[in-house]
């Protein structure tokens, strides 16, 4: 039976030609959904790392103040800040912050027979750790001890570079790194330190391997103009305030901007999902379309072809029959799109034409298919029932 | 009328069995909103093994409602079909659809042949709604029922591509396929020439000669009609003859 | 005949109520969703308050360094560079120097943050654009001059600040602890005009930054009024004769210099593409918004296709009737394309009131502040354009398929598949 669906949809293809190409775009429609959709959902069910409650980003902008007096002041403003009431504790850091729609990212690897790793890097002061609540999984946070460090400076790597840089699963506790740059080849990082992931970017980004580099706190050249600070739960605009007019009269003038990583986080999801959002209510609108449509087509083709399946009928169909012929039809015609669609979407992976796993397109084509023969078959139902309900005495007599 | 002389394998000893159909105390009616057209009433009719009966009448005197019900297509609203001595009153859609498959076999004015399969894809057709058939096996089928009727050279063609009597031919064969008791044929001649529709009747005949099969065939062809062993005659819904 | 074929046309449709109301959907939502577009995309670059005069704006907004290895450095312009090399051209009316993007600045209101999104502007700002004054006045070139601290805050943001827009002018307005008073209050401005848009604008003077740093990537902008929209290409040619003499800065490190006047859909193309070529990337740019818009009509031409095919097979003994009384193929495709626009200029009407209430709606979500869409000439122009093109796009195969319907098989309901 189904060799015959296939040889009757085959010798129809010139009449079912627009029907194939409509099902082959409304695939391709499902396919980017399902990819968009399957991407951004794996990245969301993946652990972030870290706790933004309670946690306020400050960028300090010093003005015309000289250079020199730059690190001097910020001890004074971390010092009282450190102090006021409300501030549970407080890291430098640079501006790649939860959230920020800002990177910092490099290559390295452990050795001429490792992979290169490229991935985030982060500025981390020794309070970093307990700021943003992260999970050591071996080793330890920085300390007083990275203050000696001898000619290999300090960093601490999250699970996902271990694992990149290890494939063979080693630990990488007091291994040596180095980056890959030109520039850059001869400085050498130990890993004293092994984080779970911290996924900087936010829910939505795709977990990347990272490092943080220490910053001590007698550090006068990196990160000076960004915090992060944990504050007690219930603090507002009045802690807000307050520490605004410090920072101004404790740093003689530094402006400042507060936001909470909460807040940012919203601000990152609205800007991040609206693209998504307003492709897939087209997408949405593009398929009912194609519903509709082919609901349509499908109920005038019953009308068009009484005649032949009253003569299956009398030729020993059932009426169960022909509602299974008439399903069946559009769900090969379904399969001619699919493999057209197939083929087109193989090309992402193959190509590479975006830079995400292989996996995420599987995921997406076998969603796309189903949801494909989903569609297809129930605007099929209706038609079909219609079909069987044919009179098949009434049908033969007209003409 | 005389029995067919002919004993074929398919036909049983005579009496001992109950008529291919038989129709009792039919009454079919139409009914729309206004109206209600009594299209059969009191039918009682039976077609016995291997009989060739023809039946005739003016347009819309029921000839075609009568060989809707004998092909298990309609029915009746009264009275009953036994199909070898048994009623399908109480059949399901299924056991009908069973019924015509395995017992009978239509040929239409019209041919009816599917325009977009193959003459082979056409006359596999009823084999493809019988469960158990092989490929194979329908396709050996199908090119005996199309060298029965003379066609085994065109199999590959499309039914666009035949004449009219060659598109009646494959509509035999396709009914042929099934290898079933009997053929029910509505005005099978009608829409082809005097020339074409004496080939078609003399291939009919020569199944029911040859083969026993048994063939009922409305027809507004006297002469044909006379060719076949009974004539029953409509009017008006009402068997005269 | 027209008035005939537009009588049968609309008997067809309500023969059919559901695949007139299948293809009425499929027509209105397809152009709601373009015209949506359509419409954000005039709201940022056509001519809207306070960039009226588009047709003689210009925008020198970008600086491209080209290092001698192929590496590029791209950013906004330093102030001193369009000082010395932007102000002095000769063939604009006017040029006002502001601050390129706004900076984030938080004043307080009781126990609230109120974070407004400041720019540092020159008097000439206000004269080079239209902005809509609801109360004051925009401050002068003499109280830039002076550093006079002065303010012009959005509606908005006077009516959060001091309760109305009325109480606003002449007040004190304290951001990040210094006091500016407040002269005037303009209609707000949409964030998607960059290059105007802000909470509240101040004198460039009053900034803590260096404006007489040298270098040429820095912070700032300048807009640039033509004397009428002929002396556009002008300024155009008479900025790049000047960025031809211009010294590369640091030739051991920088190759050359390039910084163009472009119009306002060029300046956002060349913000967001980095191309910084003379056109600004704005080709590109249009092709792929023909291109993507085309891709987006496909579905839903292809759908609409598929249902007329299949209610012309369906009409096959009219057309046979037709023909067999002797009509011409042409004019019976004719008729099919009458009914077709018809159709779709019936579900262009439609579009356009679902466009009306989607952008309605996207107004008063607030999802793009100050946003204030809604319907235009050029946006009814560009509907009926559409229209037209998916009528035609869309009745141009099924018209053939009926000119090539055999008359005595479409009598007998043989429609050939």
């Amino acid at each position: 039976m189904i060799r015959h669906l296939f040889t009757l949809m085959w010798n129809r293809k010139r009449a079912n030609g627009l029907l194939v190409l409509e099902i082959f775009l409304a695939f391709v429609v499902l396919f980017a959904v399902g990819s968009t959709g399957v991407y951004l959902w794996s990245n969301y069910r993946a652990p972030l790392g870290f706790e933004y409650e309670h946690v306020w980003e400050i960028d300090m902008n010093p003005g015309n103040q000289p250079r020199a007096e730059q690190y001097a002041t910020l001890q004074r403003v971390l010092a009282r800040l450190r102090a006021t009431p409300g501030v549970v504790t407080a890291s430098r850091s640079v501006d790649n912050t939860p959230f920020a729609f800002s990177n910092n990212t490099t290559e390295y690897t452990a050795g001429a027979n490792n992979p290169k790793v490229y991935g985030d890097i982060y500025d981390a002061g020794p309070e970093l750790r307990d700021v943003l609540g992260l999970r050591l999984v071996a080793g330890r946070w920085f300390d007083r001890r990275d203050e000696a460090a001898g000619h290999r400076r300090p960093i601490i790597i999250t699970e996902l570079a271990q694992a990149k840089l290890f494939p063979g699963g080693e630990s990488a506790l007091g291994k040596a790194i180095h980056s890959t740059s030109e520039g850059d080849k001869d400085k050498e990082y130990e890993v004293v330190g092994v984080t779970g992931p911290y996924r900087a970017g936010g829910e939505l980004s795709e977990p990347q391997p990272g490092y943080f580099s220490y910053v001590s706190p007698q550090d006068t050249a990196r990160a000076l103009f960004d915090l992060l600070v944990r504050v007690q739960p219930g603090s507002g605009a009045a802690l807000e305030k307050r520490l605004q007019d410090d920072i101004r009269t404790t740093s003689g003038g530094w402006a400042s901007s507060i936001v909470s990583l909460p807040e940012q986080r919203l601000t990152q999801l609205k800007l991040l999902l609206t693209l998504p959002i307003v492709l897939g209510v087209v997408c949405v609108f593009l398929l009912v379309n194609v519903a509709l449509g082919l609901f349509g087509v499908l109920w005038l083709n019953i009308n068009q072809r009484r005649s032949e399946l009253g003569v299956r009928r009398a030729l020993g169909a059932s009426g169960a029959a022909i509602s299974g012929q008439v399903l069946g039809e559009i769900l090969v015609l379904t399969t001619f799109g699919l493999v057209l669609g197939l083929v087109v979407a193989a090309q992402f992976p193959l190509l590479g034409v975006l830079d995400v796993k292989p996996g995420v397109y599987l995921a997406a084509m076998g969603l796309a298919a189903v949801g494909l023969y989903a569609l297809a078959a129930g605007c099929a139902l209706y038609p079909s029932q219609l079909a069987a309900r044919i009179q098949p005495a009434v049908a033969l007599r007209e003409e | 009328m005389q029995p067919s002389p002919i004993n074929s394998p398919l036909t049983a000893p005579a009496g001992a069995t109950p008529p291919v159909i038989r129709l009792a105390n039919i009454e079919k009616v139409y009914q729309t909103k206004t109206i209600e057209t009594i299209a059969l009433s009191e039918v009682n009719l039976s077609i016995a093994r291997g009989e060739f009966v023809s039946v005739m009448g003016p347009s819309g005197c029921g000839k075609s409602t009568l060989l809707s019900l004998m092909g298990l297509l309609d029915e009746p609203s009264s009275g009953t079909i036994e199909i070898d001595g048994r009623p399908v009153t109480s059949y399901s859609d299924k056991e009908l659809a069973g019924l015509r498959n395995h017992k009978i076999g239509f040929v239409f004015q019209s041919y009816h042949l599917i325009n977009d399969l193959s003459v082979r894809d056409n006359v596999e057709l009823p084999l493809l709604y019988r469960p158990g058939v092989s490929g194979a096996e329908r396709r050996k089928r199908a090119l005996a029922a199309l060298d029965q009727v003379g066609l085994n050279a065109r199999t590959n063609h499309f039914p666009a591509q035949l004449s009219g009597g060659q598109r009646q031919r494959v509509a035999i064969a396709r009914a042929l396929a099934g290898r079933p008791e009997i053929i029910l044929a509505d005005e099978p001649t009608g829409n082809l020439d005097s020339v074409m529709g004496e080939e078609i009747m003399d291939l009919l005949l020569g199944l029911n000669r040859d083969q026993g099969t048994t063939l009922v065939m409305v027809t507004h062809d006297e002469q044909q009609a006379l060719k076949t062993q009974r004539l029953i005659r409509f009017f008006d819904g009402r068997q005269v003859a | 005949m027209l008035l005939s074929y537009l009588k049968i046309a609309w008997k067809v449709l309500l023969r059919r109520k559901f695949f007139t109301a299948i293809s009425l959907f499929g027509i209105s939502f397809t152009l709601m969703i373009l015209l949506v577009v359509y419409a954000l995309f005039d709201y940022t670059v056509g001519p809207h308050q306070p960039e009226l005069r588009t047709d003689r704006l210009l925008f020198v907004t970008r600086m491209k360094l080209v290092y001698r290895d192929g590496g590029l450095s791209n950013g906004n312009m330093g102030y001193a560079f369009l000082d010395q090399h932007v102000r002095p051209l000769k063939t604009p009316e006017k040029v006002s120097l502001s601050l390129g993007n706004f900076s984030t600045v938080v004043a307080y209101v009781g126990n609230q943050t109120l974070k407004l999104d400041r720019k540092f502007t020159d008097g000439e700002f206000w004269q080079v654009l239209d902005f809509d004054f609801v109360a004051g006045r925009p401050y002068n070139p003499r109280e830039v001059h002076d550093a006079a601290h002065v303010a012009v805050l959005n509606e908005t943001t006077a009516r959060r600040y001091f309760g109305s827009v009325a109480g606003a002018v002449g007040h004190q307005v304290v951001l990040d602890a210094v006091p500016y008073q407040v002269v005037g209050v303009v209609a707000d401005v949409a964030i998607s005009r960059i290059n105007s848009y802000a909470d509240v604008w101040l004198p460039i003077t009053t900034t803590t930054d260096n404006l007489r740093n040298p270098e040429y990537i820095g912070r700032y902008q300048a807009i640039l009024l033509a004397r009428s929209p002929a002396d556009v290409d002008r300024i155009k040619d008479e900025y790049q004769q000047v960025m031809a003499h211009v010294p590369v800065p640091d030739p051991k490190r920088f190759a050359k210099t390039e910084s163009y006047a472009h119009t306002v859909l060029a300046s956002l193309t060349s913000r967001f593409t980095n191309e910084g070529a003379a056109e600004g990337g704005v080709g590109r740019f249009t092709q792929m918004g023909l291109g993507l818009g085309l891709l987006f009509l496909l579905l839903p031409a292809l759908n609409l296709v598929n249902i007329n095919v299949s209610r012309t097979l369906e009409r096959a003994s009219e057309i046979g009737v037709r023909k067999a009384f002797g009509a011409t193929a042409g004019r019976l495709v004719g008729q099919f394309l009458v009914e077709n626009i018809f159709l779709t200029l019936l579900g262009g009407v439609l579009g356009l009131a679902l466009a009306a209430g989607v952008l309605a709606l996207i107004n008063s979500s607030h999802f793009l502040p100050y946003a204030h869409l809604g319907l235009n000439e050029r946006v009814f122009g560009v509907a009926l354009g559409i229209v037209l093109f998916f009528g035609v796009l869309s009745g141009a195969y099924p018209a053939y398929k009926i000119s090539k319907l055999h008359a005595v098989r479409a009598l007998k309901g043989d429609t050939g598949s």
